[in-house]
């Protein structure tokens, strides 16, 4: 019996699967960029069948409003995109192919030989209260640290373009 | 809500680390600021944290289950900041450096500084990832900033593409060990993992390998050590030193909290594992570096096969282990940081091949004599404290019956023996052909290679204080 969840999990790993592999194989860098989106909104209808309201609207916000916007302007700015030679699909020798079809197949196997401890999806509610409690008091420390973490990004960013404009 | 405040208290060191990274981000904004002698101020930083670190006491778990004070991690810390410390001196006596980014540099220092603290006090594998990228992303930039070298850009890059590479492959083996235990915390994995359903079944060794692969990779032992030879090779030599030295020991220190807490049938495997890892990295670093012709890249593939000859401690799995592992890390450091800053006198440019160091045994004595002591230390001959280290390590690993282990490491010592020699035969018994040259190096460097140099001797004779000082790490204490 396949229940209206089922069927929705289904369409999203269509999506995943089917842009996933726009990405990978398009000629065009803009194409795969605007492909790119609609894989990390599949991803976000994933959060929202397990319960995770407020982890998907964030999904589709940061992911697949941001990021994305930023990597297609990005690659607008560079020149002749719709240049074949400067295209993405490239075959790395026979190495590569033999190793990343090996770990797809390890995957698999592993993957489909495991039973996981799985709880059955209990309605929480919306999840934010419960997120923002977590944040300020069990990972109070992460979540404070990773602010450095931030701040140095940002300044080493500043830095190098800073540099390479002077020289 | 609970008032986390207090347990600031049980951190100073890592909340005046803390604060010194804003000063030295946000201070460049105050105008005419950078007539301040920055150099001393952060050194006074440094000594006033190592202080604080060697005032604590007790063991403590704090933040909810994210970190854990003991005097593991005291003792670590400590040798952090000594580290840092003589990096400090050596960019400040370097020509690599460029002295406009003084600020930035010593606040991605103090970033770097404030996440291996991170990382050998963690017990929580969230905690492990913002400690792990605290000092990888400063790292990256680090490696950028050589105005010198145009080499630089693209090694920072490999550098970051492996660096994510490899981050991501432990988050996915994190998320696995998430899915099969529900826990984060590194008892409640290896408690979570016990069931004799999950123990050894495919998915355990997967998760974990995966786990391993990031911390694996600051060690940057097999497989995750491609990155090595060209960002040490293209960093500027004082960055080369300090990535050689302090984020592999904090990512062993990583290591032996995380495997801490095994129960005693996971430690068996557990230490199989880490013993052929160590065994394949000192195989693999020493070979490669037999035929180098760089210097630099020389030092990148001994610093491989000395993780290898580290990671020996850590596979026996236990107190005694880990104190050898502190034992030698002192000594390593010294040999290490000596031979780097002799190479940054020595050096012309960014020219590091060593055969334009003939006959360097007549121009400068006393500093080729001291880098040969750090270069025979290295190799692990007798009077030297590089011997009584790798003693050491074979004492305990013969202990423990891993007698493969043991023959691979001694093949590996004789094996190393040639290329560190190689390099002193070149500076001694080859007769210079090329003109006089002037170097402009300051005498404070001789110093510094002569300081390290000294201590190496003295510990190679009489090394219990350093054996009392290794005695007092323990976990939990």
């Amino acid at each position: 019996m396949i229940g209206i969840p089922e069927i929705f999990f289904y369409i999203f790993c269509a999506l995943i699967f089917g842009s996933s592999l726009l990405v990978v194989f398009s000629y065009n860098l803009l194409r795969s960029a605007f492909a790119l989106f609609f894989v990390l909104f599949g991803i976000a209808g994933f959060y929202v069948l397990l319960g995770g309201d407020f982890l998907a609207v964030i999904q589709i916000m940061v992911y697949a409003g941001g990021i994305n916007i930023l990597l297609i302007f990005g690659t607008m700015m560079t020149g002749s995109i719709s240049q074949p030679e400067t295209s993405n699909p490239s075959f790395q020798g026979i190495l590569t192919l033999i190793g990343g079809g090996g770990l797809l197949l390890i995957l698999l196997i592993i993957l489909n030989h495991t039973t996981w401890p799985s709880q059955s999806l209990i309605d929480h509610g919306p999840t934010t209260k419960q997120i923002g409690q977590l944040l300020l008091r069990n990972y109070i420390l992460p979540f404070e640290v990773i602010s450095f973490l931030l701040v140095a990004a940002m300044v080493g960013a500043i830095v190098l373009i800073n540099k390479g404009e002077r020289s | 809500m609970v008032n986390t405040l207090p347990y600031l208290n049980f951190i100073p060191a890592y909340v005046l680390i803390g604060i010194s990274i804003l000063i030295f981000f946000v201070g460049k904004a105050v105008p005419k600021i950078s007539r301040l002698p920055v150099t001393v101020f952060f050194i006074f930083i440094l000594c006033i944290a190592f202080m604080m670190e060697g005032a604590g006491s007790g063991s403590q778990v704090l933040f909810f289950n994210m970190i854990q004070i003991d005097s593991f991690s005291r003792l670590y810390n400590q040798l952090f900041f000594l580290v840092i410390l003589s990096t400090v001196l050596m960019m400040s006596n370097s020509e690599e450096i460029d002295s406009d980014l003084r600020w930035e540099n010593y606040g991605l220092l103090s970033t770097i500084c404030l996440g291996m603290m991170f990382m050998v006090s963690s017990k929580h594998l969230l905690m492990t990832v913002v400690g792990i990228e605290l000092v990888s992303l400063p790292s990256y930039l680090l490696v950028a900033m050589n105005k010198k070298n145009p080499a630089s850009k693209e090694a920072a890059l490999k550098y970051v593409l492996f660096g994510s590479f490899a981050t991501g492959i432990m988050l996915y083996g994190m998320s696995f060990l998430f899915g099969l235990t529900g826990s984060l915390t590194f008892e409640g994995l290896w408690n979570g993992l016990s069931g004799y359903h999950i123990l050894g079944s495919p998915i355990y060794f997967l998760a974990i390998f995966m786990t391993l692969g990031g911390i694996a990779f600051k060690i940057s032992a097999v497989p995750f050590h491609f990155w090595t030879p060209d960002a040490y090779q293209a960093a500027p030599t004082p960055i080369t030193a300090f990535l050689s030295c302090a984020p592999k020991v904090a990512g062993l220190a990583l290591l032996m909290r995380f495997f801490a807490v095994l129960l005693p049938e996971q430690s068996e495997q557990m230490g199989v594992f880490i013993s052929i890892v160590a065994m394949l990295t000192m195989t693999l670093g020493n070979f490669a570096a037999l035929k180098q012709t760089d210097i630099k890249r020389l030092l990148a593939y001994s610093s491989i096969s000395h993780a290898g000859f580290l990671l020996m401690g850590v596979a026996v799995m236990n107190d005694a282990g880990r104190q050898v592992v502190f034992f030698y890390i002192p000594i390593y450091l010294l040999m290490n940081l000596g031979a780097f800053m002799a190479i940054i006198y020595l050096s012309k440019g960014t020219n590091f091949q060593i055969d334009s160091y003939k006959g360097m045994i007549y121009k400068k004595p006393l500093l080729v004599v001291s880098l040969a002591v750090c270069m025979f230390s290295l190799a692990g001959i007798p009077p030297f404290a590089g011997f009584i280290g790798k003693l050491y390590l074979f004492k305990v690993v013969i202990e423990k019956e891993m007698f493969l282990l043991a023959i691979v490491a001694g093949i590996n010592s004789v094996v190393s023996l040639y290329y560190y020699v190689y390099v002193l035969k070149v500076m001694i018994i080859d007769k210079d052909i090329t003109p006089e040259i002037e170097f402009k190096g300051k005498p404070a460097t001789i110093a510094f290679v002569a300081s390290c140099a000294v201590p190496l001797v003295f510990f190679g004779i009489y090394w219990v204080p350093l054996l009392d000082w290794a005695s007092k790490v323990v976990l939990f204490q």
